[in-house]
């Protein structure tokens, strides 16, 4: 579904990431780890089409990122760690705005907003303006609104930071519902123990290069994955 | 502290003005020389207008030895004008600062804060009383040959002028703060309370002509008048002759009302800043939600950003309200008009192929005031991440952001046109040339906009007054477009020398077809490349 191949990305004369190559497969939940400044964040706004790379190439579906970026769009949602969304809209209006970039008809964006906003418990909320939500409830409306088009690619970058223990238990039930039906979460974290439990794959980026990816059993053997995380740092 | 947090405030400055948004880098000399070039060219053309009103009424209260009425009314004028310039963005400057709620979980004393942000307002309505002020005491200086301290007095008068009206904007803005920190619908309040001081300013502005020829008619009374009713004027008027007293008075009245200003803000700016009261808060119970088209729902999130933020209104849209006014005013004029129009065509009949002209440049110019387009790229600031993962072609963004302009300027600049056309009571050819010429002109005036912030885009502002107000590419349009619309009549004057004048006006119109299409392709190839990359 994703194929990364020797993405590298420069920032003036440091190299952000350099020949990191990756593939996601259709049901596997991905998780990407790495200290601050690692990479992260670079390479999933290159997937989501948010950043030109200077080199290698992405491609959803088969679909390149460089050369076909809507096509590529069409199929994911991108959720930031830090989801700064229109603040002179309400909640309501902000997701049927997104629906109506994203072509969902009337009927399916109800039921959708019904049942994922019911979910987060932030179906009264919605008639509030944006700049009044609180962080989590920013992050909330951005999953929904991820999850609005039923895309089959999803890309997080830190989505547990500033949820609630509930909505973060009711997000992981919902990424692996994704992956049930077909789709693929790619997502950055740095909740370990979550990787551990939650992910099928994980890969492992350090300053820029990946220095491990494959199934979890792969990557952390018989040790933990913190074990193996800091060993690779140290 | 007060040295970090002035160096912040510069360095927000500098870097709006003198960084580029996309590479970090700082931009060359020859980018900060235009733009120095640029403010100080907007500030002799409006200086001009302001020399030649100190003119006419300083060349007859000189001679009766009334200088110091002269500057009292100069100086009244410059007042009013500061106030205009900074009053629409104290609220928001003082009260909505991004930065607000980084600075306050420091541990800063809101004075401080209070202060940087009070420099940021004192500076703004500095510049606009000095475009009125500085013209008026260089005609002094020239006409008078004044004394050494007339001269070193009347350049302090500017900088204790600049507390006086920094009191009267942070009045104006702190009720305006009091009031919507207690209701629901801030943004209506703030516009409501805008356009009635727009509508006295105007109001004031329109009789301005009969005000200066019934004070040069009534110079004695006048300054009787001013002498016990506008005291603090008296002293102003006095100190820029020269005398000491009046300057020493003068300048204790400011600094007194400047303390209080800055007393009165920083007890009150903690509760104000941080108030949510009063908002009650709404419930969603479901209901239809209705499907829009893409290029619908991104024109509907544009008039939802333009509706929802004052100042974007009233700073980009102010045409629209200029040109319906108009319109009523020519349709409750319109007898005077024509009798005042048919006086000078009998005594100057060569001035005839001026009239369809006339209304053309009025509407052009008034519709210039609406440069929605300008700030509109800068204006995604924090939110661009979401249009750039959207599948949306940039060229459906740039064509909403151009539409909204489009639905904002075209009606009313249309109606006014029409208005006038009927009023100057024009050939039907001629009408519709200029109905044509508005037409392009407004669809010229929004891709322009874009274009220039496009060119110079700022993503990076902690206050939306930064790209709304003080942003080079609304200035760079306004003044663009005025300069276009002189362009335009002055062509279409040159051709009608030789051609019928509605012939001259539809070529005047193909031109700014030609432009407009020159703008489009723009806009479509290198626009949409640049705004992928932002």
């Amino acid at each position: 579904m994703l194929k990364i191949e020797h993405l590298t990305k420069t920032y003036g004369e440091k190299k952000a990431v350099e020949d990191l190559s990756l593939t996601i497969a259709p049901g596997e939940i991905y998780g990407f780890i790495g200290h601050n400044g690692a990479g992260k964040t670079t390479t999933l706004k290159s997937v989501a089409g948010i950043l030109r790379f200077d080199s290698g190439e992405i491609t959803v579906d088969g679909f390149s990122v460089r050369t076909e970026p809507l096509e590529c769009k069409k199929r994911m949602a991108y959720i930031p760690d830090n989801p700064d969304l229109y603040d002179f809209m309400t909640g309501i209006q902000f997701l049927n705005f997104t629906a109506d970039i994203f072509g969902v008809g009337a009927k399916e964006r109800e039921a959708r907003i019904e049942e994922y906003a019911g979910i987060f418990e932030l179906t009264g909320d919605l008639a509030q303006p944006v700049s009044a939500y609180s962080h989590g409830m920013k992050q909330k409306l951005a999953m929904i609104a991820a999850w609005l088009h039923a895309p089959r690619l999803i890309l997080m970058d830190e989505p547990f930071v500033g949820l609630d223990p509930k909505a973060s238990h009711l997000l992981k039930g919902m990424m692996r519902q994704v992956c049930d039906q077909g789709g693929a979460i790619f997502f950055s974290t740095h909740v370990l123990e979550v990787a551990e439990k939650l992910c099928d794959k994980v890969a492992i980026i350090k300053s820029g290069r990946l220095v491990r990816a494959g199934t979890m059993d792969e990557v952390k053997g018989d040790s933990s994955l913190e074990s193996v995380f800091l060993e690779l740092e140290g | 502290m007060w040295k970090a947090l002035l160096k912040k405030q510069f360095l927000e400055l500098k870097a709006f003005y003198f960084r580029d948004r996309r590479t970090g880098k700082n931009r060359g000399k020859g980018g900060g020389a235009l733009f120095v070039l640029l403010f100080a060219l907007v500030f002799f053309s409006l200086g001009s207008a302001f020399y030649a009103a100190a003119a006419a009424m300083g060349s007859v209260m000189l001679p009766m030895g009334l200088s110091w009425l002269y500057f009292a009314l100069m100086g009244l004028l410059s007042l009013l004008f500061g106030i205009f310039g900074s009053v629409f963005n104290t609220y928001a400057g003082l009260y909505h600062a991004k930065d607000n709620d980084l600075l306050l979980s420091m541990p800063i004393p809101s004075g401080a804060i209070v202060a940087v942000r009070l420099l940021g307002v004192y500076s703004m309505g500095l510049v606009y009383s000095a475009v009125v002020w500085v013209p008026a005491v260089i005609w002094y200086w020239t006409a008078a040959a004044p004394e050494a301290a007339a001269i070193v007095f009347s350049i302090l008068l500017l900088f204790l002028s600049g507390l006086v009206i920094l009191t009267l904007t942070c009045l104006l803005g702190w009720v305006v703060a009091l009031v919507s920190s207690r209701v629901r619908r801030k943004s209506l309040v703030t516009v409501v309370l805008s356009l009635l001081f727009l509508g006295l300013y105007f109001y004031g502005y329109s009789r301005m002509n009969e005000l200066m020829q019934l004070i040069v008619q009534n110079t004695q009374r006048f300054g009787a008048a001013v002498r016990s009713w506008l005291w603090p004027m008296y002293q102003l008027g006095l100190a820029a002759t020269g005398e000491a007293l009046p300057m020493l008075l003068y300048c204790a009245l400011a600094l007194c009302l400047a303390a209080l200003v800055y007393f009165i803000l920083t007890r009150s700016f903690l509760a104000i800043a941080t108030a949510e009261r009063g908002a009650k808060k709404a419930e969603y119970r479901g209901g239809t939600l209705r499907a829009s088209g893409l290029g619908s729902a991104l024109l509907k999130k544009e008039l939802r950003r333009f509706l929802g933020s004052p100042v974007y209104l009233l700073n980009c849209g102010l045409g629209f309200i200029l040109l319906l006014a108009a319109t009523v005013l020519l349709l409750v004029k319109s007898a005077a008009i024509r009798e005042t129009l048919d006086g000078v065509l009998s005594g100057v009949p060569q001035l005839a192929g001026l009239v369809p002209l006339s209304g053309v440049f009025a509407v052009c110019l008034l519709s210039g005031t609406t440069v929605t387009t300008s700030p509109s790229v800068s204006l995604e600031g924090k939110h661009l991440w979401l249009l750039q993962s959207y599948p949306v072609p940039a060229r459906e963004v740039l064509r909403a952001k151009v539409r909204l302009h489009l639905c904002i300027g075209e009606l009313p600049s249309l109606l006014c046109a029409l208005v006038f056309g009927i009023v100057l009571r024009q050939e039907p050819l001629c009408l519709l040339a200029g109905l044509v010429i508005v037409l392009l002109d407004v669809w010229v005036m929004a891709d322009l906009g874009l274009v220039l912030n496009l060119w110079k885009p700022n993503l990076s502002w902690t206050n939306e007054t930064v790209p709304v107000k003080q942003g080079l590419p609304v200035l760079l349009t306004m003044l663009f477009g005025w300069i276009l619309g002189l362009a335009v009549t002055a062509v279409c004057f040159a051709l009608g020398q030789v051609l019928p004048a509605s012939a001259a006006m539809l070529l005047g119109a193909l031109l700014l077809a030609l432009l407009l299409l020159g703008l489009e392709r723009w806009l479509l190839r290198r626009g949409t490349a640049i705004f992928e990359t932002l």
